[in-house]
């Protein structure tokens, strides 16, 4: 049986409660595809929504009834995108868990959609009429509540970051301004850093949306430097706190199963683990006081410390998440 | 910076409103009937028929003005100043012809009398021109500040009263803000507008065009400089001074002539100063400095003090190492010349394009003591003096240059480039500084360091000579700014120059891929401060293009470009110049691709010549012109060869070694759509190819097969794109047999320094058949080629590593990391693998620490570093 939330927007009303999370705590993905133009574009769009959408079930343990995908043609897939990408649809749901997310819940929406500066206001292109950045700004303003990341990849995607900013918002755009229209590069890297191991640049294990943001917009800048073309397009991040929150914000889930926290001597080490951990981030701060082989040489024996604990704790318990 | 892009830009908007083009076309389509009157042939260059017509009009009663000036302006052309002013005795007091006159007597050098004659015009419609060429002559004879500001003066009451109104007097008002220009550049604007003006109400005024023509040339705008001489010699094929600015321009833009205006110009005129001055410089360029020095003497026989040809005689005595006579050329040409650095200018240029850059600093230095204003003077010192590696000083020459004439593209180009050296990075070895962008820096130092190394341990060593200060080599990312350091000007072709110790060199991404190998480019280029060193900047053109060439060959066997269809083809059909005037095929190329086919026949030349008497010969022969010894007697005296008989040695040799090539191809010379000559290749292996491409299409593989290996049995050496060896590969791939691909690639890739995607397709087929140092040594030549494609870098690293071949595993992971990967911590844990391996566990250590101080959670990179720790705590 299908979950309730997709009956619901099958019928494109969706209903908060079944949104509701039982503890209170939960990710939502809602990934939305615009008018392609090309059929080679709209492939590539549904080739990314479907990864995100398989990646949010099976690597970021996100069920999948918090996950909705609409793009312009919803019988391409019928059983996982959930509705078209109207701008009514839209607002419907992200209107909906507008209303509905708490304080602990976290949305995020990644729009993957041409834009375009008519008249001075910027329009993502959707099936019938197109939503600008004000409209998904009017849709997402109930949500003061949870943590939301807005990201849209697509061209003239720039005037987003000011119009979604907020306390509790992550704004990513693949161009800094409206002027820059011409089709992104940004969105298939964005994807695979999130959807695979490539963008997890402190191997953790987990992808925060800085290291799929840094790692699209180094990719980005590769492939103009290497052409020796000149940039069409600057990916910029937008969170109020110069990258601090996007750093932490994660779509996959934290932490270890309640087995592991339960079990004292994987508990005691982790804790010493992460003492060390916090010693680490003390000296990171310390550094632009320090020549780099100074550094280097007080990290050290922070860095075996951490090495020896994360090998005690793989000896205790094989499966734990350092 | 700003305050000069302002300047060119208001410059260039000023050209762009200038559109005779239109006015001209519908000067040209209104055109009557072809006339026989004494002006209209003038008009059209038929100088005899003009003389003829205007010499039966003069003998009738009512003689028209516009026969009796035709007659001496055709005469004055044509280089019989004397008879023009014989025949227009009778008109001496006649206003409306005194302006032809005096253009005939100042011809003669006359000048005295010359401005007589212009006092005579004051007193008719010409009288604003005739005000204007006395101050210009007064200014000219006495180098006097005076004359200039009363033109200056003339000029603003000009245009304070009513202004110019006629063609005439705008013309002469464009005259007049051209020479203010030289103290006030602000005028150069305005002698564009007047020069618009002129040529608006007069189109077929030819001497205007050629004036705005020269003003184009002065402030190398070449296109519109050219454009404009055209139209000028669309109507009047043998204007004297159209075909001399056309010499100039395609000297400087280094445009092939089809049809040289030199021959035409003294065709025109036997006599002229100016074309033997100019075709003086061109023996100078061939290094036949006696024969300059009596072509520049045949300028003289109308005006013995002529400037133009006594600095030529000044020239070439310098360049002949006749420093007495030298001095006694120009003191002649300073007699014509007081206060003007005009002379100094001139043989700066002939020395820095002799590669003489200290002398060309030493000229160019008299040439400001001469006259502080010449923006000309300064320009060239502060090009020169960059070209010598006195950055700070250059600089100061070159904003002075600005400051006086902010319209010279060159020096706005090059003072925007220095500007850029700011954002560079200095990286120095034993004998090298480079200097590179900053986010090239780390990776192309990787691989041009020990590359200029080697270059120079291998070289210094084979020539006995090494260069006695350090060598800077510059590298740019944009071609556009390494053209502005070769020669001021976006557009060269060149992929390196060397101006002695100082180098400038594309890098990889200056091009399109696959385009040059820069590695080959640096050894050439060094070749040349080599064989620049030894002979103290005296070596000719083809000698130092050829050694250079052949040393690629000899350090590379992909490198320097073998024996290719074409040379043969071009070789065959005669269109190459013989050993004995190869200079020529490099300064003054017939057709386009002549200078580079030159490069590669040169090289030859020097291969048969270490055959016969090894590496000591050349030495000698560099020794030879370092005592200031030229090509002919050196030759002789080393090879024991007069030249025709070297062309006749070097002929044989040359179609011996490569017989089976020319049976493989004809050349064709033919007449393309373009008007130009052509060659076309015929024969053998032209048949081969053909089918090949043919059945390619039908996808006939094995045709293509047969046709194919038939090309490659005919021309083995013949690897560029198009060869029987791509047939093959493509052939070979469609038929599933990748070994005879690889095998086919695998000949490409030996001879062909340039194919890096062959390499990397190479590199494909020998790791899938497990042949890793093969498919190694083919990565690292790819990487060589490209050391920015990352792709490359990063299997050439695990290839490496997984044969232990550290130094290039580390090199490759080093450059990963210099390439900024999107993963970091994970290059560097890779590089500090490899380091570990090779047993630089010190280094090592701090690559891991970088990679934990990234991802402290790195789980490899943890067990890495407690492995190196417990390594280095072993005893």
């Amino acid at each position: 049986m299908r979950p309730c939330l997709l009956l619901a927007l099958a019928c494109l009303m969706p209903s908060h409660r079944v949104l509701r999370t039982q503890d209170g705590g939960n990710t939502y993905l809602v990934v939305i595809a615009g008018i392609s133009g090309e059929a080679r574009i709209g492939t590539e769009w549904h080739g990314m929504t479907m990864a995100l959408a398989s990646a949010a079930t099976q690597r970021f343990g996100i069920a999948s009834s918090r996950v909705v995908v609409l793009e312009q043609d919803s019988t391409r897939d019928a059983g996982r995108i959930q509705g078209r990408s109207t701008k009514a649809s839209i607002e419907r749901v992200l209107g909906g868990l507008a209303r509905t997310l708490t304080v602990a819940d976290r949305l995020v929406v990644i729009v993957f959609a041409h834009g375009s500066s008519l008249g001075g206001e910027t329009r993502v292109n959707l099936p019938g009429p197109d939503m600008s950045p004000s409209d998904f700004a009017r849709v997402l303003a109930p949500a003061t509540a949870p943590m939301i990341a807005f990201i849209q990849t697509g061209s003239a995607s720039g005037e987003f970051a000011d119009a979604l900013q907020g306390p509790r918002r992550i704004v990513i755009t693949a161009t800094r301004s409206a002027r820059e229209q011409n089709e992104t590069l940004f969105p298939g890297p964005f994807v695979r850093a999130l959807t695979t191991d490539a963008g997890d640049a402190d191997k953790d294990g987990r992808v925060s949306l800085l290291e799929a943001f840094t790692y699209a917009q180094r990719e980005v800048e590769q492939i103009f430097t290497k052409g020796s073309l000149l940039a069409t397009e600057h990916p910029q991040l937008s969170d109020g706190a110069d990258g601090g929150r996007a750093r932490t914000f994660y779509l996959a889930a934290a932490g270890n199963p309640a087995s592991v926290a339960s079990n004292p001597v994987s508990a005691a080490a982790l804790t010493a683990r992460a003492e060390v951990q916090a010693r680490i981030d003390a000296l990171r701060a310390r550094r632009s006081t320090m020549s780099e082989d100074a550094y280097l040489e007080a990290l050290e024996p922070l860095i075996v410390e951490l090495a020896e604990r994360t090998r005690a704790l793989r000896t205790t318990t094989p499966s734990v998440k350092p | 910076m700003s305050a000069r892009f302002r300047a060119v830009a208001r410059f260039a908007a000023s050209v762009a409103c200038f559109t005779p083009a239109a006015l001209w076309a519908q000067a040209q389509g209104a055109r009557p009937a072809a006339s026989t009157s004494p002006a209209a042939l003038y008009q059209r260059g038929a100088y005899e028929q003009a003389i003829a017509a205007g010499e039966k009009a003069i003998t009738g009663v009512a003689v028209p003005s516009a026969s009796v000036i035709a007659l001496v302006r055709a005469l004055t052309d044509v280089g019989r100043p004397a008879d023009a002013i014989a025949r227009a005795a009778r008109w001496r007091a006649d206003p409306a012809i005194a302006p032809a006159i005096a253009a005939a007597l100042e011809s003669m050098g006359r000048l005295a009398e010359a401005d007589a004659a212009w006092s005579v015009a004051l007193r008719g419609s010409n009288s604003l021109r005739a005000r204007v060429e006395k101050l210009r002559l007064e200014r000219d004879r006495s180098g006097s500040a005076t004359a200039q500001a009363r033109l200056d003066t003339l000029l603003t009451s000009v245009s304070a009263r009513s202004g110019a109104r006629t063609a005439s007097e705008f013309h002469a008002m464009a005259t007049a803000a051209r020479l203010l220009g030289h103290s006030d550049p602000q005028r150069y604007k305005d002698a564009l507008r007047w020069y618009d003006r002129a040529l608006a109400l007069e189109p077929a005024r030819l001497d205007a065009r050629v004036d705005l023509g020269e003003l184009f040339l002065d402030k190398f705008n070449f296109a519109d400089a050219r454009t404009t001489l055209q139209q000028v010699l669309a109507t009047n094929p043998h204007h004297p001074r159209a075909l001399a600015a056309l010499i100039r321009l395609n000297s400087l833009d280094g445009s092939a002539a089809t049809r040289d205006p030199l021959p035409q110009l003294l065709v025109a005129n036997p006599s002229s100063a100016v074309g033997h001055a100019l075709a003086a410089r061109r023996l100078i360029d061939a290094e036949q400095y006696e024969a300059a020095v009596m072509e520049a003497r045949r300028g003289l026989v109308i005006d013995s003090a002529a400037p133009a040809p006594w600095v030529a005689i000044a020239a070439a005595l310098w360049l002949a190492n006749d420093s007495v006579g030298h001095r006694a050329a120009l003191d002649r040409a300073h007699e014509r010349l007081p206060g003007s650095a005009y002379a100094e200018v001139e043989l700066a240029e002939v020395s820095a394009r002799n590669r003489l850059y200290a002398d060309a600093v030493w000229f160019a230095r008299a040439g400001v003591a001469r006259d502080a204003r010449d923006s000309r003077a300064q320009a060239l010192l502060g090009i020169n003096l960059m070209r010598i590696g006195q950055q700070a000083a250059a600089r100061g020459a070159l904003e002075r240059a600005f400051a006086l004439d902010p319209y010279d593209v060159w020096v706005k180009n090059t003072l925007d480039l220095l500007d850029a050296y700011a954002k560079a990075r200095i990286i120095s070895t034993e004998h090298f500084d480079f200097v590179i962008e900053a986010g090239d820096a780390d990776v192309m130092s990787l691989y041009a360091a020990p590359l200029a190394e080697e270059a120079y341990a291998v070289l210094t060593s084979r020539y006995g000579f090494a260069p006695a200060e350090r060598v800077r080599i510059e590298f740019f990312r944009s071609h556009a700014d390494f053209s502005v350091r070769a020669v001021g000007l976006a557009g060269l072709g060149a992929l390196g120059v060397a101006f002695g110790n100082v180098l400038a060199i594309d890098e990889p991404p200056a091009r399109e891929r696959g385009d040059f190998n820069w590695g080959s480019v640096v050894w050439h280029e060094f070749t040349h401060t080599i064989t620049l060193g030894a002979t103290n900047n005296r070596v000719p053109r083809w000698v130092s293009e050829g050694l250079s060439v052949f040393e690629e060959r000899r350090a590379r066997a992909e490198w320097g470009g073998g024996v290719t269809p074409s040379l043969i083809a071009a070789y065959g059909t005669g269109r190459l110049q013989p050993v004995s005037r190869l200079n020529d095929g490099f300064v003054h190329p017939r057709y386009e691709q002549e200078v580079i086919l030159s490069y590669a026949l040169s090289a030859y030349v020097f291969e048969m010549l270490e055959e016969r008497k090894g590496i000591d010969g050349l030495r000698a022969l560099l020794a030879g012109y370092r005592s200031g010894a030229r090509s002919a007697q050196l030759l002789q005296q080393v090879y024991g060869m007069e030249p025709a008989a070297l062309d006749s040695v070097f002929d044989g040799w040359f179609r011996t070694k490569f017989a089976r090539e020319f049976a493989a191809v004809r050349g064709e010379a033919k007449i393309g759509a373009d008007g130009e000559m052509h060659t076309e290749l015929a024969g053998p292996l032209r048949d081969a190819l053909t089918l090949a491409a043919a059945a390619t299409e039908r996808k006939e593989w094995s045709v293509v097969v047969r046709s194919a290996r038939e090309a490659v049995a005919l021309f083995p050496s013949f690897v560029e794109p198009g060869s029987g060896y791509h047939f093959l590969v493509v052939a070979n791939n469609a038929l599933g047999n990748s070994a005879e691909a690889g095998l086919a690639l695998a000949a490409i890739t030996a001879r062909n320094g340039d194919a890096v995607d062959e390499n990397i397709s190479l590199a494909d087929l020998l790791e899938a058949a497990r042949d890793s140092i093969g498919a190694m040594t083919a990565l690292e030549r790819a990487a060589l080629i490209d050391p920015f494609d990352v792709k490359v870098q990063t299997r050439l690293g695990d290839l490496a590593f997984a044969r232990a071949a550290w130094t290039v595993a580390i090199r490759a992971r080093r450059a990963v990391i210099a390439l900024g990967p999107t993963d970091r911590a994970e290059a560097l844990y890779r590089l500090a693998q490899a380091l570990a391996a090779s047993g630089d566990l010190s280094a090592a250590r701090k690559e891991v620490l970088r990679a934990l101080d990234l991802a402290p959670d790195f789980e490899a990179a943890q067990n890495l570093l407690l492995t190196i720790r417990s390594a280095g705590k072993s005893p």
